[in-house]
């Protein structure tokens, strides 16, 4: 008998396009839906082929790494198409019908399905404020981080519900910016309530922006980056 | 023109639900010139609405197309969002150049339906634009309307400087011509109103003066404004691209008009009135928008737009002919407006769909006899057959209620219907799947330019009375119900019918609170109730019978249909008879005579 899984695992090995790009200015706006309508419009207008599910209403056989907020800015999506076209015409064609918010980087060719949905455990987020944040400011960061145990009003199905993310943040640097790495998926924290927490409780009245700047996955106890995976 | 601070909007939008929708940068989006006169096309009600409406594309590219004019869009924001832009004094601004709606030379809206009144107000508060026009300066935009709903402008009379009623992509075009030229030679707006005037197609409200006496007009002075046409569709400009929505669309997919108007004349059908003549596009015209709009927007669904698409002549050509195509492109074509009798396997079959709708209006012969819809029990039954050997399981009927002449056996005759269906399931079903019926029935609500425009709506107590009873009826044979709010139908057939005394009602209902009338989550009939009140206004005045002699709001608009064949119909309905589809022969309407309609000389 397959183990779990197994048998699906091998249905899936084959190749794949894995893209990454970043989404910017009006891009924040779009929701994971909107986007993955927008990705799965760009692949017709290019006429580029993929392979489509078998079932009796064919989707597309496109994977997204995990959802990023609307309003936070993002340089790493990821895209995975499953295509046995030649990587690189895929991917300048893809570049070319894509609209000006999806900003591609540039790709990857893989034997197999990496799911970086699945496999991404935490981000790296920088906050960058409109100026640079103060040492009063940066102290009474280093106070809020430094809480045992860390609580932040999160919103949970609608409803607003105090959540520990202790365990969920990884690094924080604060300098003029504030850095930090924080839990995505299961351990996931929304950084938009985050920094709605620290503005709203330390008075910091500054306006900032989030930007997502890298992903990674936990292997043997260690964060690595998903572009070096 | 100045526009709006992106960095601060962007901020706002943060907060906002579905911010995609005030973004613009959709798609296909043309480059906006700058132009001698800047015009902005609004739509009363969300993006995502605004987003499906045909006739707010083909206006666009339209004017956009045009070398020396230039056409942005605006849409009204949601509830939320509105009220931060009014925090954040952000005035509501157009997508393409974020710019001011009140630095515009013209506003354009565009009316489907009567509910969306309160929320042109709205909007036009967030862009702090007065709402009538005497209280408007020489230097705040001209607004003018258009779409189904300016058959009856007087509603709007107080807020519109004029009206263009009928097919608006060659008029709008000219008027915009006109504005542009009598500003250059430092026109006001009352002589620009006064050139506009001149332009078949354009009605100008404070031009026209009626008298009232308690519930009637007693006399109208001013001059007939004859709607505008166009005569050659298949030579009309249609795009051959769309913007792809940067959210999902009520309607997500690429629409082709093929055919303007209809030839059967159903006696409760506006469009059915109001579009005529029928015209059509060749199959290979818009065989050349489907392949060009699909392959520049990426769209995997096209619907073929039409009062009655299965009336169109060269459908079966035009399935034929694009079938390679869609099979190549993962492209399924879908048919939105198909009557029973007009119905073949082969729409079925190409179709992946788990449900589909049928519009018998009426349960008895007699009642459909009665509004013209020609369509018979044997229809409806082959129909049943036919879907259900194809292995469907699921169907809906839309039905009305209220109707002129109705009886109670002809609401029994909707049950009767869904107890026949369930039997030919039986005998005719594919799969073991149980059968899935749900009926939807809407109050019959007269609208001008019909035969049925001087009859009378049936008020409240008698539609949830029927709609409940018929409810429970059809619970009992478990068919699903549903049905339209009847307070809701009622204050539509009084805005559909209404004159410009219903102004200071629609201003004081927006007072109160009513926006977004059409979605059934804000619509609060009691807002509207106290502002009839604190306006004196008694709403059986609108929604009783009219006098076939009597002068009636719409009266200085000429839809060219005439006056005599609306009450022969009229006349026919009570007697129970019928008239054919006038392709068959023409029956008179009054188009023939103004030399625009050709339908039936062939024969």
């Amino acid at each position: 008998m397959w183990p779990a899984g197994k048998r699906h695992m091998q249905s899936r090995e084959k190749e794949m396009i894995i893209i990454k790009y970043a989404r910017k200015e009006e891009g924040v706006f779009f929701s994971h839906l909107d986007i993955l309508r927008a990705v799965q419009r760009t692949i017709s207008r290019a006429n580029l082929t993929l392979n489509w599910s078998k079932g009796f209403n064919p989707t597309m056989q496109l994977f997204f790494s995990q959802p990023t907020p609307i309003g936070i800015e993002s340089e790493c999506e990821y895209l995975e198409i499953d295509t046995d076209t030649d990587a690189k015409e895929y991917y300048t064609k893809f570049k070319n019908h894509a609209p000006n918010w999806i900003d591609c980087l540039s790709y990857k060719y893989t034997e197999k399905k990496q799911n970086i949905a699945g496999i991404s455990t935490a981000c790296k987020y920088v906050v960058r404020y409109e100026t640079p944040l103060t040492k009063t400011e940066q102290d009474a960061m280093k106070t809020f981080f430094s809480q045992r145990p860390l609580i932040i009003n999160s919103k949970v199905k609608g409803e607003e519900k105090p959540v520990d993310i202790t365990t969920r943040i990884y690094e924080v640097e604060i300098g003029e910016d504030l850095q930090f790495v924080a839990g995505i998926g299961n351990e996931n924290v929304r950084v938009d309530y985050l920094c709605e927490d620290i503005k709203r409780m330390l008075k910091i009245n500054k306006m900032y922006k989030i930007v997502k700047t890298n992903v990674y996955t936990m292997q043997k106890g260690e964060l690595i980056d998903i572009d070096n995976y | 023109m100045k526009t709006i601070n992106k960095s601060k909007l962007y901020e706002v939008l943060k907060k906002c639900e579905k911010p995609a929708r005030y973004i613009g940068e959709e798609i296909n989006t043309p480059q906006i010139k700058q132009t001698d006169l800047s015009f902005c096309l609004c739509f009363p009600d969300l993006y995502e609405v605004a987003m499906s409406n045909i006739g707010i594309r083909i206006l666009y590219y339209a004017i956009n197309k045009e070398k020396d004019l230039s056409c942005e869009r605006c849409f009204s924001p949601s509830v939320q969002t509105g009220t931060l832009f009014k925090e954040n004094q952000i005035p509501l601004f157009s997508l393409e150049t974020k710019t001011p709606l009140n630095a515009f030379d013209v506003l354009g809206f565009s009316f489907g339906y009567e509910l969306s009144y309160t929320t042109f107000l709205y909007m036009l508060e967030l862009a702090s634009i007065p709402f009538k026009s005497k209280d408007r300066s020489e230097s705040d935009p001209i607004v003018f309307g258009g779409g189904l709903c300016m058959c009856n402008p007087e509603p709007l009379a107080d807020f519109l400087d004029f009206a263009v009623i009928g097919d608006g992509e060659e008029v709008d075009i000219q008027v915009l011509h006109t504005i542009k030229q009598c500003k250059k030679q430092g026109y006001t707006k009352r002589d620009i109103l006064k050139e506009l005037k001149k332009i078949d197609g354009v009605y100008v409200p404070s031009m026209v003066d009626f008298k009232y006496n308690k519930d009637k007009i007693v006399s109208v002075t001013g001059d007939i404004t004859k709607k505008a046409v166009v005569k050659d569709l298949d030579a009309a400009f249609f795009p051959h691209t769309m913007q792809v929505a940067n959210i999902e669309a009520v309607h997500d997919r690429m629409a082709v008009e093929v055919l303007r108007g209809c030839t059967r004349g159903c006696r409760f059908c506006q469009a059915g009135f109001v579009y005529r003549p029928i015209r059509e596009r060749t199959a290979k015209n818009v065989q050349s928008i489907i392949q060009d709009a699909i392959d520049s927007t990426g769209y995997n669904e096209c619907s073929l737009s039409s009062l009655s698409t299965g009336d169109y002549s060269q459908l079966n050509e035009l399935i034929k002919n694009t079938k390679t195509y869609c099979d190549e492109k993962h492209l399924s074509l879908a048919l939105p407006s198909l009557r029973l009798d007009s119905f073949e396997t082969d729409f079925v079959l190409n179709n992946r769909k788990s449900s589909l709708t049928f519009a018998p209006e009426a349960g008895s012969q007699r009642l459909r006899n009665i509004i013209n819809k020609n369509i018979t029990d044997k229809h409806i039954h082959d129909a049943c057959k036919m879907v259900f050997s194809q292995g469907y399981s699921s169907i809906k009927f839309y039905f009305m209620m209220g109707l002129p002449n109705e009886t109670q056996e002809d609401l029994q005759g909707i049950v009767d219907i869904c107890k026949t269906v369930k039997e030919l399931y039986k005998v005719n079903k594919t799969t073991n799947k149980p059968l899935s019926i749900s009926v939807s029935c809407a109050t019959f609500i007269p609208k001008p330019f019909t035969p049925f425009q001087w009859c009378k709506q049936i008020d409240y107590d008698e539609a949830i009375t029927k709609a409940k009873w018929l409810k429970d009826s059809l619970k009992a044979i478990n068919v699903r119900c549903s049905y339209h709010d009847p307070n809701c139908s009622m204050l539509e057939g009084v805005l559909a019918r209404g004159d410009r005394r219903l102004c200071d009602a629609i201003v004081q209902a927006y007072k109160n609170g009513a926006v977004f009338d059409s979605w059934g989550e804000f619509f609060d009939y009691g807002k509207w109730e106290e502002s009839f009140k604190l306006c004196n206004i008694d709403t059986k005045t609108y929604t009783k019978d009219r006098d076939t002699n009597e002068l009636l709001p719409w009266e200085m608009i000429d839809m060219m249909v005439s006056k005599d064949y609306l009450k022969n119909e009229l006349q026919k309905a009570k007697n129970e008879q019928t008239t054919h589809d006038c392709r068959l022969g023409c029956t008179g309407c009054g188009l023939q005579g103004k030399d625009i309609c050709n339908q039936g000389r062939k024969k």
